[in-house]
């Protein structure tokens, strides 16, 4: 070597990536003295690459051999003239066979890389460092989708050597181990995890002010700790490099961690020596302990847990994040459960149980009333959009092509927290199998890698049928958008009447809220055999318990929470909340006596939910016509709900459930339509099919361009027509409808990743899990611990996954099963379960009221499973639902154009070209959401109240105040006393006829909301 | 010269106003909850109190105010020794309302001050502005409400202004 050479370059980073090289060339091309002398004979003792650029240089295939052996000779003899060589290669030669290129040419370039960087001066060297991790980064996806997991890890191994930028060394490392761990090369994975350990503390050290970035490092530094001993002979240099790691971070649970994880030697034994190792304990994941020693050793392992998971998690902060209850997963993210569950009885013990318990009441209900109609009618849409964006497809040039350049791998992992910190690798072209078939599909029913990585088509040509087809994808997603803005003031209001007003300790019938609420505290009956009479009224006494602590919140919370509601957040609750309540009034009124608002909540979320059905319009309207319709449909099912009969108020107020509601009226159980699954399946099938038709066939309607000409209404015309002969894709929309299913029969409460241990002889996993972020007491963190007893089976595959997941912490999820026979057996509703993953394995045990029961039946784990691990097409169908990417897509492709062509024809469709224009913009930037919201508030209220909505119309109850703060406390509290029932007030008989609070409270067998007008009924 | 900002009606409003809004300015998007509605509610409600003693005051005078005063800084009080843990973030909350209010008050109070002057003739520019008068809403709240209160009474903020040529 050149010694300015050797003086500037990592050799041995260098010689390692040459030796890797040279071993896989060896593998694939048998490169031995024979391959060499077939190499001098091919470049007939000249320069071989002289024979080789002649025909690779346009294009012209190469045999693969001879790019292979030329690629082997040269790095053979890199140092004598072999670099030089590499330059002179085709990048990307054409291989005359038709083997798999990719590993060869993610090889090859990788041997450029290291070409650039070997002749690299000072100013590039940083650069070309990078740039050669990269192409390691891709020749370690190639070899991992070849099965060559081993020498994966080591181009993983290599990539993270050479990247200067840490971020990118972290990925690398975390690849690495990965792979070797796959590899059964638990010693490479391990040195890995030491790499991914220093790679995040220099980016945490780079970021001092970013928290996450430091747990995110010492967590790494936790798991590389946990298998240090898996490193083999290298172990003391990699204790070496970890006490690094911890110094670095300097901190004292880090650098107790590699000290518990570097065993004192055994022939020290004093009492410093036994507590070490007794406490290493947390630093291995598989214990050999008979049950006494493992009894003995929980205490230890457990006293160290809070300290580490103090450093390894970021406290939440309530103001950085919104709990929000998404349409896309029908799911709410507490920010307090995130890395904690309630477990046992540990909601008994939580800190800010005032706020918590109403948070997840309150987000449970917007989750159970997106079950119904309103759901129905969303999933239907999504489907829709996916169909119809699948549609787009036929419109980007040779698709199959770049498609099928794109390789796939159904073992792909690449969803990590930092992969998002390196520039796009190969690994991103990973992608799962999809079931079923379609256009789009591939011979063997799948999509393609580029499809699996996002179904947003790449729009190049402007023809009129493509934007007749890119209006007809947005159409879907703005819909949605437009009927959950709509519904929204509605359904915050009965979110937060129920939140408010029902009381769970009240009366014989519960709500699915409440069963939800109830099962949040673990109930274990220690002896079964007691019968089912003593059993039972365990199970009661432990409900009643809970439910009696929310009736105690309700009576110091309730008030303050309403005055956030209706003051400060007055948009957003106000005007649903007062529609509710007049809603309520109105029944009061007609059944002429006060029902309380714990029955009145529990008929407004049934109604909600499964009389929704007939409220939202025509799917297929296109949302010129869509959005007013979806608001008159709102207003005009709230006014029916308030005029409910009295034969119709009695039975749904006596009725446990089975009831629906249509046309405003209740139909009881004799008529009931059977909503068994068939039905569901036929009406959610014509719902997709309204969507799919928007602007499609010779009806359509032309106006919702209004400054179109003739010329431009007869192209929307004609493109409306050809959309006709259009076929639906129902394997997606059937494939959305399943899993949008088992997405709306569980929801998860809570979450976290912990550290566990696995001992062996018991097949007993030991979790520890992080209960409260704020105890009552000590104001920190509680933790509990538990021993999970496996069968043998499922211990067995747990400990298999350790070895392929080394590092990796276990996922812990508490879900709310709403279906309506819990666990598939029972008819109860909202029990809870708990679920324990690893990789592939998962442990589902039952929770809540029925805890004692232990494992959940198979049927439930594949219904988890499902849930917690959407597989890719759900994810990018999710993605796709939320519109953002597709509208930007469709936005920039129209501002690209600068003709718009049918049939090599220009064609003047301006109008129709800034109509979608504009709808893009609007699902992309979502720029009017907050205002439909509020017309659709303030159109709720005039719809009950008519004129009489005016004042509270224009800027909510604190208009009501007269400027006197005190009237506005006095108001909330009179709300909501007559929430409950109506009741006498001094206060407002007190006050003037004209006072603007008759506006909204009236007499009514005592002080409630006013009720629907009389005049609009 | 020192001059004097008045407390207008309306900047009083708009101050009062800037103050219960505080907790209003980040929009809640889709199905959502606030977060710890419960204990801003409660802070609401002391803020009320403190609202109402501050009406008092600006209308009827700091003695006509004292039994109001009395109340809101014994509700603003309670309120934070019943917050346990989380007695340090209710304070400040407090304090963040009545910094608010002040702000925009002294806002309007410096709007009020001449750009310009003319004396014997000759055209005076402002060169600065200075609020005269030490304002201290920090620490304890009794003290950051018997501020407010007096401030409100008085109906005035004292402000320093200099002019000069050019």
């Amino acid at each position: 070597m050149d010694a300015a050479q050797a003086e500037r370059l990592p050799e041995k980073v260098f010689n390692d990536a040459l030796l890797l090289l040279l071993e896989v060339l060896d593998l694939d091309a048998r490169l031995d003295d024979a391959a060499f002398a077939e190499m001098d004979e091919y470049g007939q003792g000249g320069d071989p690459v002289d024979r080789l650029l002649p025909e690779s240089g346009a294009g012209e295939p190469v045999p693969r051999s001879v790019v292979l052996g030329a690629m082997g000779l040269f790095a053979t003899r890199w140092f004598e003239g072999g670099a030089i060589q590499v330059y002179r290669l085709p990048a990307r030669p054409v291989f005359a066979d038709d083997a798999d290129q990719q590993p060869d040419q993610a090889m090859l370039a990788s041997l450029s890389a290291l070409c650039d960087l070997w002749f690299s001066d000072d100013e590039e060297r940083a650069q070309c460092r990078d740039d050669a991790a990269c192409a390691f980064l891709a020749f370690g996806a190639a070899l991992r989708r070849r099965k060559r997991l081993y020498e994966a890890a080591r181009a993983y191994a290599v990539a993270h050597n050479l990247a200067q930028s840490a971020a990118r060394r972290a990925v690398a490392a975390r690849r690495g181990a990965r792979a070797a761990a796959a590899g059964d090369a638990p010693d490479l994975a391990a040195q890995h995890l030491v790499g991914l350990a220093r790679g995040l503390a220099d980016v945490a050290l780079a970021a001092p002010a970013d928290r996450s970035a430091r747990a995110a490092a010492l967590t790494a530094l936790e798991g590389a700790a946990r298998h240090l001993r898996d490193v083999g002979n290298d172990r003391e240099e990699a204790e070496g490099r970890l006490a690094v790691v911890a110094e670095a971070l300097d901190d004292n649970i880090a650098r107790a961690l590699v000290w518990l994880a570097s065993d004192p030697p055994d022939e020290v034994d004093d009492d410093r020596a036994r507590m070490r190792r007794a406490m290493s304990l947390y630093t291995r994941p598989v214990w050999e302990l008979d049950e006494q020693d493992l009894a003995a050793a929980l205490p230890f392992v457990m006293s160290f847990v809070p300290d580490v998971e103090l450093v390894t998690g970021v406290p939440p902060d309530d103001k950085d994040v919104q709990l929000e209850t998404s349409w896309t997963t029908g799911t709410f993210d507490h920010p307090r459960y995130r890395q904690a569950i309630p477990h046992g009885r540990t909601l008994f013990r939580e800190g800010r149980l005032e706020s918590i318990l109403f948070e997840v009441v309150h987000e449970t209900t917007h989750v159970v009333c997106m079950l119904g109609g309103l759901g129905a009618a969303a999933m239907a849409m999504r489907a829709a959009a996916l169909e119809l964006e699948a549609t787009l497809w036929a419109h980007v040039p040779d698709w199959r092509e770049v498609a099928g350049n794109e390789t796939d791998d159904p073992d792909s992992d690449t969803d990590d927290d930092t992969d998002h910190v390196v520039d796009a690798t190969d690994d991103d072209l990973e992608g799962d199998p999809v079931d079923g078939r379609a256009a789009n599909t591939d011979e063997d029913g799948q999509l393609p890698g580029r499809l699996r990585r996002s179904l947003v088509a790449p729009l190049a040509k402007h023809t009129a049928l493509a934007l007749a087809q890119a209006e007809q994808a947005l159409e879907p997603v703005r819909g949605l958008r437009v009927l959950q803005r709509v519904w929204t003031p509605w359904l915050e209001g009965v979110a937060a009447f129920m939140e408010l007003t029902s009381d769970p300790s009240e009366g014989d019938v519960s709500s699915l809220i409440g069963d939800v609420f109830a099962n949040l505290v673990d109930v274990y009956i220690g002896d079964v055999s007691v019968g089912v009479d003593a059993v039972d009224a365990e199970l009661t006494r432990n409900r009643a318990q809970i439910e009696q602590l929310y009736a105690d919140l309700l009576a110091t919370s309730a008030r303050p929470r309403l005055r956030h509601y209706l003051g400060t957040r007055w948009w957003k609750y106000g005007p649903g909340y007062l529609a509710v309540r007049a809603v309520v009034a109105s029944w009061r009124r007609t059944l002429s006596r006060p029902i309380s608002g714990t029955d009145a909540a529990r008929v407004l979320l049934h109604l909600t939910r499964f009389g929704t059905h007939d409220a939202v319009p025509d799917l297929g309207l296109g949302v010129h016509r869509f959005l007013p319709e979806a608001q008159s449909a709102m207003v005009s099912w709230v006014r029916r709900a308030a005029r409910m009969s009295r034969a119709d108020l009695e039975y749904a107020l006596a009725s446990d459930g089975d009831w629906g509601w249509r046309g405003g009226r209740v139909l009881t159980q004799g008529d009931v339509e059977p909503d068994d699954a068939e039905n569901t399946e036929e009406r959610y099938h014509a719902q997709v099919r309204r969507a799919w038709s928007v602007h499609r066939g010779h009806e359509v309607d032309l106006d919702r361009v209004p400054d179109a000409d003739d010329t431009c209404r007869h192209i929307m015309s004609v493109a409306a027509k050809a959309l006709a002969h259009g076929r639906q894709i129902t394997w997606l929309s059937d494939s959305v409808g399943d899993q949008l299913d088992v997405q709306s029969r569980l929801l998860p409460i809570g979450s976290l990743r912990t550290p566990f241990w696995f001992n062996r002889p018991t097949n007993t996993l030991v979790v520890p899990l992080r209960t409260t972020e704020m105890d009552k007491d000590h104001g920190g963190p509680g933790f509990d611990m538990e021993g999970l007893p496996l069968d043998p089976e499922s211990a067995k595959e747990l400990a298999n996954q350790i070895s392929r997941h080394p590092g990796e912490r276990l996922e812990v999820t508490r879900l709310a099963d709403l279906s309506p026979d819990a666990l598939r057996t029972i008819p109860l509703p909202g029990l809870n379960v708990i679920a324990y993953r690893l990789g592939d394995w998962l442990h589902v045990r039952a929770a809540g009221l029925i805890a004692t029961w232990g494992a959940a039946p198979p049927d439930v784990v594949a219904d988890v499973r499902t849930r917690l691990v959407p597989n890719r097409q759900r994810r990018i169908e999710a993605e796709l639902c939320e519109g953002v990417v597709a509208a930007g897509r469709t936005a920039s492709w129209i501002e690209d154009a600068d003709e718009w062509q049918q049939s090599g024809l220009d064609i003047p469709i301006g109008p129709w070209v800034r109509q979608v224009h504009r709808l893009a913009e609007l699902v992309r930037d979502r720029s009017d959401e907050e205002e439909l919201e509020r017309a659709a508030g303030a159109a709720l209220l005039t719809g009950l109240w008519g004129d009489a909505a005016e004042t509270i119309g224009q800027g909510g109850i604190a208009l009501l105040t007269l400027g006197e703060a005190p009237r506005l406390g006095r108001l909330v509290e009179v709300l909501l006393s007559s929430s409950v029932a109506p009741r006498p007030s001094p206060w407002l008989e007190g006050l003037a006829h004209d006072d603007p609070i008759n506006a909204i409270l009236v007499e009514n067998g005592g002080w409630d909301v006013r009720p629907l007008k009389e005049e609009l009924t | 010269m020192i001059t004097y900002g008045i407390v207008t009606r309306q900047g009083f409003e708009e101050a009062l106003a800037a103050a219960s809004s505080l907790d209003s300015s980040e929009s809640l998007v889709g199905l959502a909850a606030p977060l710890d509605a419960t204990w801003l509610g409660r802070i609401s409600e002391t803020w009320d109190a403190i609202e109402n003693a501050l009406r008092q005051a600006y209308e009827w005078g700091r003695d006509a105010a004292s039994e109001a005063v009395r109340k809101a800084v014994a509700d603003a009080e309670a309120l934070v020794r019943s917050a346990g843990h989380r007695a340090r973030d209710v304070h400040e909350a407090m304090l963040e309302r009545a910094q608010r209010y002040l702000a925009v008050l002294i806002r309007n109070a410096l709007d009020q001050v001449q750009a310009a002057i003319i004396v014997g003739g000759t055209h005076l520019a402002l060169s600065s502005v200075v609020v005269a008068q030490r304002i201290s809403v920090h620490g304890s709240l009794k003290a950051a409400v018997t501020e407010l209160v007096a401030i409100a009474a008085d109906g005035e903020i004292t402000v320093s202004a200099s002019y000069g040529q050019g």
